[in-house]
């Protein structure tokens, strides 16, 4: 009984830690660039939204019959969401990039758009009548049995890619010409630019990327927890936590990476926390006892407060972050 | 169809009459910056101006920075408008217009039986929508960002509804009280940024989402006297549980509808009290100075720390004012256990305060249109049009009020090649 509840909790802990990883990294890369993305949260709507349309419309096709088209359809829906992730980010690049918009501003406005896009066309599709979307999540995971003792662990394919994201973007970000520039260009695009470097491109690669790993925290997150999608609850918060976990990370990947997994606890916690409690110590915990789901909903948003009221004070953000840049200026 | 044309005329003579002011007050702006004997100077020419009715004068109201300032709102009202309409069209072409119309019309302008009932519904919509709108550009004149607004409006219902349903008390008790809850629930965020430099932005989104676990919570737990069980954890009807709570409606929601109130008149007076302490008092002047330039104020002896926080939980008061407006009305009930999300009224706050151009007067037209349109889009054919086609088109309306300052820069330049040209032509004719 234990066993089964502390893997479940291992199941849901690797789930969260990958999808908030994939997140945590796009709005690192985006505001290393000078770009701040509130839009994370619509980002992850929008092309969450995409990939599970793509991904239900090829269920049904030829595909689906053999091993070879599975594999086709993960790819698929995999590209199809960072593809949404990218150009659905293009619009707050070119708002904040060319024409120097608030870039708060045009992120909430990308939430609020991508919230009704997805519940417009989510019920279009089921004729009006709810704003589910269902979906075959047995694509994305595999199983793993630990021999005779009957307990198996399903892991998704999200994790390794997290694993790989993570190294890669570490790599990227301190290794290479184009991590170096773009840092530059979120510190002080003054110098980047007066050294020849293209301060605006390096800005619209930041976003891309953040959009691209927004796409995959998306289909992270929706598709190996549930069955069906509900537009209307979207990703829960799930993008804004993100930009607090990329905070408490320092704008640094591996932080990002240790962080998200602490952060992933406490939220698997509020999944499954009456049965791994009435597991541990044999307390039931209900509503008469004063426990709702929400109690443990609460916890990963108070932890981030706390927190950032910690790491705040001595912040090594971008210096240029949020700050429209103008060459005329200089 | 006479509502219609009677409606249309009073919104373009309420513009005219916006633009009158926007333009006079501009005009003091700039008496401020010369000397005492050129403000003499200028003050009778005004007042020559004023006895012999001047064309130019008239024309120079359509050319002033708040006229264009209205200009680019009507830009991005339109370029709304447009591709919502252009979705419409996609969606299915046959029905796209005349749905398209129910949606401009509220179902206030078809001239069926119901118009004067809509038109209320509408109103009693508009009035927490000013309130959050009202919040949002008190902060943002004090160079914040409250998008904690939708959490200050979760705690005003919370404020007011423990008022009326737990404690029994009148109406101006809970609206009282939710003020309250508000401006505390408001100060957190401004108290972080001021102590401990935490980014407003992040600590108002996690704030937005604990308030509504905690909401929610507590109707559950130690609130249950509140809520209906049997109607799954919706909390009671005001008119039935506690009529007292209820705002009075002066004995006019017979003829009028059940959604008369007077909601509607306190989210008016909030908005002009907001335009008078911004722009005629000593309090107002400082939070725009710390607005615009943080080191100067400090620089000039201003508490900078001091007027964040103040202007924080004003913000923050007045979004929960604008939720008490709404739930007090009794016009929907909150659901305990159903609300995962937050709810989507305090994000149009957002749209209303960028779309007025952070302007608390244009707050109420912004609002009323908000209002108008989200009502609207509510009578299409839901089977093929779903409703929220109103929010995605407040969205949209959103992410181009970012362009504003391009827009007006374009619109001038548009202005100055039709002077050049005018004055190339002249100077021909001269030759």
């Amino acid at each position: 009984m234990i066993t089964a509840q502390l893997l479940l909790l291992l199941f849901y802990i690797l789930i969260f830690c990958a999808a908030l990883a994939f997140v945590a990294l796009g709005g690192m890369f985006s505001e290393r660039s000078g770009i701040i993305n509130i839009g994370l949260e619509g980002i992850m709507v929008m092309s969450g939204f995409i990939g599970l349309i793509t991904l239900t419309s090829l269920t049904n096709t030829v595909l689906a019959t053999f091993t070879l088209g599975k594999v086709l359809i993960v790819i698929i829906t995999l590209l199809a969401s960072m593809i949404t992730g990218i150009l659905y980010s293009g619009l707050l690049s070119v708002l904040a990039i060319r024409f120097n918009a608030d870039q708060t501003l045009t992120g909430t406005a990308l939430n609020l758009i991508a919230t009704a896009v997805a519940m417009i066309f989510t019920k279009r599709l089921n004729n009006g009548s709810s704003d589910t979307i269902n979906y075959n999540a047995s694509y994305f995971s595999f199983t793993i049995n630990f021999g005779s003792s009957g307990h198996s662990l399903t892991l998704n394919i999200f994790l390794i890619l997290a694993i790989i994201a993570i190294i890669l973007s570490y790599f990227v970000l301190y290794k290479t010409r184009f991590g170096l520039r773009l840092r530059s260009c979120g510190e002080n695009p003054n110098a980047s630019v007066s050294v020849g470097i293209n301060v605006k491109f390096y800005r619209y690669a930041g976003v891309a990327i953040s959009g691209a790993l927004g796409g995959l925290g998306a289909l992270a997150y929706i598709i190996p927890t549930q069955q069906f999608w509900n537009a209307s609850n979207g990703v829960a918060g799930f993008g804004f936590l993100a930009l607090a976990i990329m905070i408490f990370g320092q704008w640094k990947p591996i932080r990002i990476s240790i962080i998200s997994i602490i952060f992933s606890i406490f939220l698997s916690i509020s999944y499954i926390y009456n049965g791994l409690f009435s597991a541990l110590f044999g307390i039931n915990l209900t509503a008469e006892n004063g426990v709702t789901p929400e109690l443990f909903k609460m916890l990963p948003f108070i932890a981030s407060l706390i927190l950032l009221i910690f790491t705040s004070k001595k912040s090594r953000a971008p210096k240029a972050e949020g700050i429209p840049f103008d060459v005329s200026k200089r | 169809m006479g509502i219609a044309i009677v409606f249309v005329l009073l919104m373009i003579a309420i513009c005219a009459i916006s633009l009158l002011f926007i333009k006079r007050y501009n005009d003091k702006v700039l008496a401020l910056n010369c000397s005492s004997k050129e403000l003499k100077k200028i003050e009778k020419k005004e007042k020559t101006k004023k006895i012999i009715v001047n064309k130019d004068n008239f024309k120079r109201i359509f050319v002033s920075d708040g006229a264009y300032k209205l200009y680019a709102s009507l830009a991005c009202i339109l370029a709304g408008l447009i591709i919502g309409l252009i979705i419409l069209i996609c969606m299915s072409p046959a029905n796209a217009f005349y749905e398209f119309y129910v949606m401009l019309s509220g179902n206030v302008l078809t001239g069926n039986a119901n118009a004067l009932k809509n038109l209320f519904a509408i109103l009693a919509k508009t009035a927490p929508l000013i309130c959050v709108g009202l919040s949002v550009i008190f902060s943002y004149k004090s160079g914040m960002f409250n998008i904690g607004v939708a959490g200050q409006y979760v705690i005003g219902m919370f404020g007011a509804l423990i008022f009326a349903l737990q404690f029994k008390c009148p109406w101006y008790v809970c609206l009282l009280m939710s003020f309250v809850f508000g401006a505390i629930y408001g100060m957190i965020p401004g108290l972080l940024k001021a102590k401990f430099n935490v980014n407003e932005v992040i600590s108002g989104i996690m704030l937005n989402w604990i308030s509504l676990f905690f909401v929610n919570y507590s109707f559950q737990t130690y609130l249950k006297g509140c809520v209906d069980v049997r109607q799954g954890m919706k909390t009671y009807k005001i008119a039935s549980f506690n009529p007292s709570a209820k705002l009075p409606d002066l004995g006019l929601s017979s003829t009028f509808g059940n959604y008369f109130s007077i909601a509607i008149f306190i989210a008016i007076l909030l908005a002009i009290i907001c335009w008078f302490i911004l722009s005629k008092t000593t309090l107002g002047f400082q939070l725009k100075a710390s607005g615009l330039n943080k080191d100067a104020t400090r620089y000039a002896g201003m508490k900078e720390k001091r007027n964040i926080v103040i202007s924080m939980a004003i913000s923050g008061a007045l979004a929960a004012v604008g939720a008490a407006l709404y739930y007090l009305a009794d016009l929907e009930q909150w659901q305990a256990q159903l609300s995962n999300s937050l709810p989507a009224l305090p994000w149009n706050g957002i749209v209303v305060a960028f779309l007025a151009q952070i302007n608390p007067i244009g707050v109420i037209f912004a609002s009323l249109f908000t209002a108008w349109i989200s009502h609207g889009a509510g009578f299409m054919t839901q089977v093929i049009f779903p409703n929220e086609i109103s929010s995605l088109i407040t969205g949209i309306i959103v992410y181009f009020s970012g362009l504003t300052i391009f827009a007006i820069r374009i619109f001038k330049y548009i202005k100055n090649k039709g002077i050049k040209k005018k004055t190339e032509k002249k100077l021909k004719e001269g030759k």
